[in-house]
């Protein structure tokens, strides 16, 4: 048993390293070798934890070289248009100027149901305002109105619109981010004086607060009970 | 805070548990070993009744620790030592000498190998 819990926490720490090299990427979007590591690993993984009968290193072994195999094809298709499209294959128009194209749905073997479905999700009901569907490798579909149907920017409007900027959280959880009041040039002072506002003694008393670059805030005081 | 240290107390406890079990299979082993090595003393004397009695008495051992080790251990090596009792046991009946030799060896080499199993080493661990 001893063995197993030793086992368990080495092959961890192995598989968090090997999805950590693999970046910040939700499994939705994996690359299809990203996929297959992915798979495998949890697999390969599995065998040694469960059965202690089995050498470490057959598990071991396995994930580092499915780990350096999937570096690799990763930098070759990087490097390489062509490898990058023999391993990760290419994004297929599956609608164009508002008609289906059938021949890459069933390619594809994407049915009309799943791409109905996908184009309600983005919000798009009438199939005569696609100019394009494309289906991405990560399987995705990325639509594309005709530039009538797409909605007005305050830039065609001319109109003047105040760039609010990135917010930056000064309090979470109770607790104040220093680092982040120093990025906005901002004191104790100031912050004493926006707790003040929200009727709050202490930082602790605060879920969360913002500010963003043209010094606007956004409060959420802690809820009763909560740590 | 309160699920990190749930979380802790679980880890803690899972791996105290599996430090109490190596004692634990080790203890077990220790006094099986150490009974089937005096009943072998007794039957190169010739004292057989003992041996068989010492047997017996270590294979009674084994039954009460045995439903513990089926539920910790894999059932291979527990089959095998149950089946290496009986027959350790039949050759005792039979006063063979030779062939009870070799059959108590490999029980005690199979009880051995329980704890060796359990035992937190480098060569277990990989």
């Amino acid at each position: 048993m001893a063995v197993a819990f030793a086992r368990t926490v080495i092959l961890y720490a192995l598989i968090i390293i090997g999805i950590r090299l693999m970046g910040k990427k939700q499994v939705g979007e994996l690359e299809p070798t990203e996929l297959v590591f992915a798979m495998l690993i949890s697999d390969l993984a599995a065998v040694p934890m469960q059965d202690f009968g089995i050498p470490l290193l057959f598990g071991m072994v396995p994930i580092i070289a499915l780990l350096s195999i999937t570096m690799i094809l990763s930098v070759l298709s990087l490097k390489s248009i062509r490898f990058r499209n023999l391993i990760c294959g290419r994004p297929s128009v599956v609608m164009e100027h508002g008609s289906i194209l059938q021949d890459e749905l069933s390619k594809n073997r994407f049915t009309v149901d799943e791409l109905l479905e996908e184009l309600r999700l983005q919000g798009v009901t009438d199939l005569s305002t696609v100019k394009y569907a494309i289906l991405e490798n990560s399987g995705r579909l990325s639509v594309m109105l005709y530039a009538n149907q797409q909605p007005v920017t305050p830039a065609q409007m001319q109109l003047p619109v105040e760039d609010e900027g990135l917010p930056l959280i000064i309090i979470s959880g109770g607790r104040v981010l220093r680092e982040n009041l120093k990025q906005r040039n901002l004191d104790q002072k100031w912050l004493q004086k926006q707790l003040a506002e929200h009727n709050q003694t202490s930082p602790s008393e605060v879920f969360l607060l913002t500010v963003d670059e043209s010094g606007s805030t956004y409060y959420v005081p802690k809820e009763l009970g909560c740590p | 805070m309160k699920r990190l240290w749930i979380s802790l107390a679980i880890l803690l406890a899972l791996f105290l548990g599996c430090l109490w079990n190596i004692h634990y299979v080790s203890q077990i082993s220790g006094q099986l070993v150490s009974s089937l090595n005096e009943a072998e003393a007794a039957a190169k004397s010739g004292n057989w009744q003992e041996a068989q009695q010492l047997t017996r008495q270590a294979q009674q051992r084994w039954e009460q620790v045995s439903p513990y080790l089926y539920v910790t251990q894999c059932h291979s090596t527990t089959d095998e030592i149950n089946t290496g009792f009986r027959e350790v046991l039949e050759l005792l009946q039979w006063k063979s000498s030779l062939a009870y030799s070799a059959a108590n060896g490999i029980l005690i080499a199979e009880v051995e190998h329980l704890f060796e199993m359990e035992d937190l080493t480098l060569e277990n661990l990989l």
